[in-house]
């Protein structure tokens, strides 16, 4: 082989060898420029590690391009032909250099001759220029990496609520609601309950809190107040047991006797009437058994014996058995009809004083529920239920019209939609919404039926309008 | 084996293309222009091949050949093709004579194909049974004639010559014969400064002037160191390609070849393009065979031995466009 193509062939392996020493630095230098930023930016934590590793990477590249790049004898002689428009004659050399002869000798030492003109090999301005710029990007990330100091760790910090500042008319109205409870007559664990979280929200208002603390113990202590009312008036749960029963005259007594639900002028009534048919002839064989059905129906609604209600009924049927007890011996009906008028009239007495208070304290705790989340600004979406009334609230709770007059209303439905009454047709207790919209179903019926003049359909209307609605003044009511 | 660094060897090497350079400057004496042509006859002169001149009458076709007999001072023979001409006519019959004894005897009277360099004038217009005569000969050099073989003398090549325009009472030469033919080259008319040149010539003399610069066995010398010139495999592989590119029929042919043409060359195309690649390199001063060698003489060595398709003649392409497109789309191939 001729001296100049082995001196072009090791210049082009020294080239090449630079070309993968070039690649291999600047990779292993911009990895570690990399990690050096990352660390110091705090973008990730860099176990040492991974520089050996970035080490590794840049000889694995270096290898690989100088593998590339590497040329055979053959592939070198290709690129000097082409590169010098040599005609072949460094391939032709490369090919026959085992082999010598006159024209083969002539040809080598031609190729040779031309070949002292060539300097370099496989270098081009461009090459040179690329390979510079990367090796400077490389040394250039590096070099920030090290300079660059490492910045103070920045703890993010969680976003702050803002913090409830009560405002001197809401503590005032707080305090104002306070002394209203402790004045107000209530069973007794209720108005304990009541009054202990009111007192508890008064103090967090002086702690300082967020306000989303602040409105979630004001809730807190809304729902706790309803559990309180609930578990001192057992009337819904008394109620709802009773609907499950059947109905005949006996059941019918105790199931009137044990409701709970119908307004003190009604329950009077009714118990006048129920007075009516115990008094009646046949029914007096059957005050006994009467007796044990209203006992029966007590147990079987688990009504809590403390309950004055229940003590009122049961005393009742024990009367019943007394009279009965008597009429059996004595077989005196006028006698007999005096201990029922008597047995009913303490029913009435004992029921009233003991449904007054359960009333009473149903209707402070809606009234402080009411007056707490008015304070606060609690929405009705975000009170708590009312146990006593299991059904969903709706936006006509926000006027309190007509929902607190008297009775075991719940107060928050427009038009007692859910308070119950006495449905004589279907003889149940329903809701009071059920019942006005089968009677307006009843009317529009009549009207299309043509039963109703146009003057009085237009009269009974506008009447339900008013119920279903409420009726600003001077407005125009339309059904 | 070739002897290493043999002095004299070495020395005839150099001499060489100085030898060459020699004969094209005597020839050009007697032929004005016709570089290529005389160049390519020259490399088919030392490659050892026969050479088909293809031309419109007095363009010099005859005085080349006739030329290249004095300068190249080989034994030189004229043969007038025409229609009556018998093969007889061309490689000698047998002839009855009386010795000096008045004993009959047969001889065998030669032909004028017994000689070194042969013009087989307008060779299209004999038959082809006398055409045939020529196969043998132009291929291996001797001639048979009844029993007995008559081997020529070497060198010996066959120039014809043939006129592209009369075409009336010519008798095209088959495949067979023309791929016997090392080249065939294109005798153009001569450019108007080389016909002013030769007007003026004819006005001083019509002597043919040029001398003798080499002989027969100098050119066998010629031609076995021509046979040394190397060649790297993928300038082999090149030249091989080419030659199978021209044939549409074969597995992965070329586009140009399905496109163009309707048969392609002969294995002979593969051997003329080396042997003569390597006259050429010599004669240009290099020591080795290089792809523009190859793509030099593809023309002459390709346009007469393929056929061209009727979809090349539809496109108005030509031999010469064909072969055009095969070498470019060779040396794509190639990189």
């Amino acid at each position: 082989m001729g001296s100049e193509f082995k001196r072009l062939k090791r210049y082009n392996a020294t080239w090449i060898t630079v070309r993968a020493l070039t690649f291999a630095a600047s990779v292993f230098l911009l990895i570690a420029g990399g990690l050096l930023l990352m660390q110091k930016l705090h973008i990730a934590q860099v176990h040492a590690l991974w520089y050996g590793l970035a080490a590794l990477a840049g000889l694995a590249v270096g290898v690989v391009v100088f593998v590339l790049l590497r040329k055979s004898d053959m592939r070198l002689a290709e690129k000097l032909d082409q590169d010098r428009q040599l005609r072949e004659r460094v391939q032709t050399m490369v090919a026959y250099r085992n082999e010598d002869n006159a024209m083969l000798h002539l040809q080598r030492e031609d190729t040779e001759n031309r070949l002292k003109q060539v300097r370099t090999v496989g270098v081009r301005f461009y090459g040179v220029l690329l390979h510079a710029v990367m090796l400077a990007l490389a040394v250039a990330v590096f070099l920030v990496g090290m300079v660059l100091p490492t910045q103070a760790v920045v703890e993010p910090t969680e976003p702050t609520e803002p913090p409830f500042v009560p405002s001197k008319w809401q503590i005032s109205a707080l305090e104002d609601l306070i002394a209203h409870v402790e004045n107000a007559t209530m069973a007794d664990d209720a108005k304990t309950t009541t009054l202990e979280q009111l007192r508890q929200v008064r103090q967090t208002m002086d702690q300082k809190v967020t306000f989303g603390a602040m409105r979630s113990q004001v809730i807190s202590a809304a729902a706790k107040v309803y559990e309180a009312s609930d578990a001192a008036n057992s009337n819904d749960d008394v109620n709802a047991a009773l609907r499950l029963m059947g109905h005949d005259i006996r059941k019918e007594l105790a199931f009137a006797v044990c409701s709970l639900e119908i307004q003190l002028p009604d329950y009077e009534a009714s118990m006048d009437g129920m007075e009516q048919t115990l008094k009646k002839a046949a029914n007096l064989t059957q005050l006994a058994q009467m007796s044990q059905d209203i006992l029966a129906c007590l147990e079987k609604i688990s009504w809590d014996e403390e309950d004055p209600l229940y003590a009122a009924a049961a005393q009742f049927a024990r009367d019943l058995q007394l009279a009965s007890d008597a009429f059996t011996v004595e077989k005196n009906v006028k006698l007999t009809y005096s201990r029922i008028g008597e047995a009913i009239h303490n029913l009435k007495t004992n029921a009233s004083l003991a449904k007054e208070l359960q009333l009473s304290t149903r209707t402070e705790s809606l009234y402080v529920v009411d007056t707490l989340c008015d304070i606060f600004g609690i929405s009705n979406a975000e009170r708590p239920e009312d146990p006593d009334v299991p059904v969903a609230k709706d936006e006509s709770q926000d006027n309190n019209q007509g929902s607190n007059d008297g009775g075991g209303g719940t107060g928050q439905m427009q038009y007692g939609s859910d308070d119950k009454v006495y449905d004589h047709q279907n003889n149940i207790y329903d809701n009071y919404g059920n019942l006005i919209n089968d009677y307006y179903a009843e009317l529009i019926a009549d009207i299309v039926d043509g039963k109703i003049s146009p003057e009085l359909a237009e009269i009974l209307q506008k009447y339900f309008g008013i119920l279903f609605k409420p009726v600003e003044e001077g407005e125009e009511v339309t059904p | 084996m070739e002897m290493i660094n043999n002095t004299e060897n070495l020395e005839r090497v150099k001499q060489f293309s100085q030898k060459v350079a020699q004969v094209k400057t005597e020839l050009h004496k007697d032929v004005v222009g016709q570089e290529d042509v005389l160049d390519n006859v020259l490399i088919a002169i030392v490659a050892g091949g026969n050479v088909l001149l293809e031309g419109v009458p007095g363009v010099g076709k005859t005085r080349m050949v006739r030329s290249l007999s004095r300068v190249l001072e080989l034994p030189f023979s004229r043969i007038q093709f025409t229609p009556d001409l018998m093969p007889s006519d061309v490689t000698g019959t047998n002839i009855v004579e009386k010795d000096d004894n008045g004993k009959l005897n047969t001889v065998f009277k030669r032909g004028p194909i017994f000689a070194n360099l042969v013009l087989a004038d307008e060779i299209n217009r004999a038959t082809p049974k006398t055409q045939s005569a020529m196969l043998e000969v132009m291929q291996e050099h001797k001639i048979t004639v009844g029993d007995n073989t008559y081997k020529l003398e070497e060198p010996f090549f066959v120039m014809a010559t043939q006129n592209p325009v009369e075409q009336d009472g010519t008798y095209p030469l088959p495949e067979a014969q023309m791929d016997r033919f090392m080249f065939k080259l294109l005798v153009n008319f001569p450019t108007a400064k080389e016909l002013a040149d030769i007007v003026k010539m004819t006005g001083i003399t019509m002597e043919e002037t040029a001398q003798r610069v080499l002989s027969g066995p100098e050119i066998l010398e010629m031609r076995a160191l021509a046979a040394t010139v190397p060649v790297v495999d993928k300038v082999l592989d090149y030249a091989v390609n080419l030659v199978s590119n021209t044939h549409p029929e074969i597995e992965n042919a070329s586009e140009t070849a399905k496109k163009y043409i309707k048969y392609g060359a002969s294995p002979r195309a593969a051997q003329a393009l080396i042997s003569c690649a390597k006259v050429r390199a010599l004669m240009n001063g290099n020591y080795n065979v290089s792809y523009e060698d190859i793509d030099a003489l593809a023309a002459p060595v390709l346009r007469h031995r393929i056929k061209i398709s009727y979809g090349a003649i539809n496109e108005k392409m030509n031999a010469e466009d064909v072969i055009a497109a095969l070498v470019k789309e060779n040396k794509k191939l190639s990189k």
